[in-house]
């Protein structure tokens, strides 16, 4: 009888529905862009700041993200498999923009395009950068020693490939971050979204100032 | 002394199958003269610029005081109400076309109707039709009905979506404009009651997930309704409910 069915326990339901399942990946796309790419960008940035020591200081004070133990399950769980998934289903959201930032000339409308613009280059520069260091390792057992690095930073081709892809990086998350907070109703008024704005502008300077201090760094001699 | 006029370079299109084509009528200049009283001009005298007869541009306008939204256009490639621009301050050719993220009915007119079916979508009403009387509802303090109000003004009038990049042919998201609905129903005490189903509407693809964040929708809207706040509340309203959802149920 239809008055039993509206009391009775609603079934369990089997599987997600299409709403449910596009819901979940744009949460788990904005979620996994600050835990855990977002997280190991800072935690990057950090254990290569030993650079500014010296290269020896740097070689011994990461040894230990050589040595890990489950080495190659943790970096595919926390590192390729989100960093894979953000990527791909980026892509796949920019697919759905049409950038009008000529017409419509205000900041945060430049924000959005230059999200876009340096999440591909992101996405390239992360490729690049993992097949010539831990990629490369794995492929051919030759390490990513100070030498190496150093011959690279040397290069102003690899230096200018490295300096735009850690900018990108760099600006794509911090935006990134200010933009989490309002997907996610942290920063709900104007007030609130421009003192956050201004956070992660001020983040974004503090990081790209890190983030060429290392590169150049690298260039000294060993 | 050569007379003062105005040059509209208007985007025309016969039906909506057919291809788009310009054509410029130069209006002789009057006191207060504003872009839907030029289409009015032209409507009586269809004569281009070259002195080629045409037809008539077909335009959609009502309220003539920027309350109505039914002549929204592109006027020098940014949205806005037609009836609000006035010919004093134009300087050079206006560019006059019709906005490009809704189905083109004939030259400046489009058909706005997605923007009603999404209303319908999201539940954006709060039902109180009942067989007895349901009484007074729940008191709103003045504050919060003041902010509401700001929200009660939109008019449907499509700006926010013109200039939103999120909205195009090849996706499926919605706009801003029913997002600020969806807020508004849901922050009246009784229209809170029903607010699983407009936030369940705005869970799937084309809802509040799509939105990109550039928030040109609150630079363009002119009504001045503060839509990205309406955006990061709903938002934040749904993840609550998703949450809630996934533990509780």
């Amino acid at each position: 009888m239809a008055e039993d069915a509206a009391l009775a326990t609603p079934a369990v339901s089997s599987g997600m529905t299409a709403d449910e399942r596009h819901w979940l990946l744009r949460r788990l796309h904005s979620l996994s862009g600050i835990v855990p790419i977002g997280g190991f960008l800072f935690f990057h940035l950090f254990e290569n700041a030993y650079v500014l020591h010296g290269g020896g200081a740097w070689w011994k004070e990461t040894e230990f993200t050589r040595t890990l133990p489950f080495q190659v399950a943790i970096e595919a769980l926390v590192l390729w498999i989100p960093i894979l998934f953000h990527a791909i289903y980026g892509l796949v959201i920019t697919a759905t923009s049409s950038p009008n930032v000529g017409a419509y000339t205000y900041s945060r409308n430049t924000g959005y395009t230059l999200q876009r613009i340096t999440g591909i280059l992101a996405f390239l520069f992360i490729g690049f950068h993992f097949f010539s260091t831990r990629g490369w390792y794995y492929a051919t057992g030759v390490e990513s020693t100070y030498a190496r690095m150093h011959s690279w930073m040397i290069d102003p081709v690899y230096l200018s490939i490295y300096l735009i892809g850690t900018l990108a990086c760099v600006y794509h998350l911090t935006n990134g971050i200010f933009t989490f907070t309002i997907t996610w109703g942290l920063a709900v008024g104007p007030s609130a979204q421009r003192l956050v704005n201004r956070a992660c502008v001020a983040l974004f300077v503090v990081l790209a100032v890190v983030s060429v201090a290392i590169l150049v760094a690298f260039r000294a001699p060993a | 002394m050569a007379e003062r006029t105005t040059v509209l370079r208007i985007k025309r299109q016969e039906n909506p199958r057919s291809a788009t084509y310009w054509e410029e009528f130069e209006i002789p200049y009057k006191a207060n003269h504003n872009i839907i009283s030029m289409l009015m001009e032209i409507r009586r005298n269809p004569v281009t610029r070259e002195g080629k007869r045409t037809t008539a541009v077909v335009f959609d306008a009502n309220c003539l005081e920027e309350v109505c939204g039914s002549c929204t256009m592109v006027i020098n490639g940014r949205v806005r109400q037609a009836c609000s621009q006035l010919a004093e301050g134009l300087n050079g050719t206006v560019t006059v076309e019709p906005m490009s993220k809704f189905p083109v009915v004939r030259d400046l007119w489009v058909d706005r109707s997605k923007m009603f079916d999404y209303l319908k979508k999201a539940h954006s009403w709060i039902p109180i039709d009942g067989t007895y009387d349901l009484g007074p509802g729940p008191r709103v303090n003045p504050q919060e009905q003041q902010f509401a109000y700001l929200f009660s003004r939109c008019m449907t009038c499509g700006c926010c979506l013109e200039a939103c990049p999120q909205v195009n042919d090849h996706s499926k998201f919605m706009g801003p404009a029913i997002i600020g609905q969806v807020y508004l129903m849901g922050q009246h005490p009784t229209g809170a009651m029903h607010q699983d189903e407009r936030l369940q509407a705005l869970m799937g693809e084309g809802g509040i997930a799509d939105c990109g964040n550039a928030q040109n929708c609150v630079e363009v809207c002119p009504k001045s309704i503060p839509l990205t706040t309406a955006i990061g509340d709903v938002g934040g309203q749904v993840s609550r409910k998703w949450l809630r959802d996934l533990f509780a149920k």
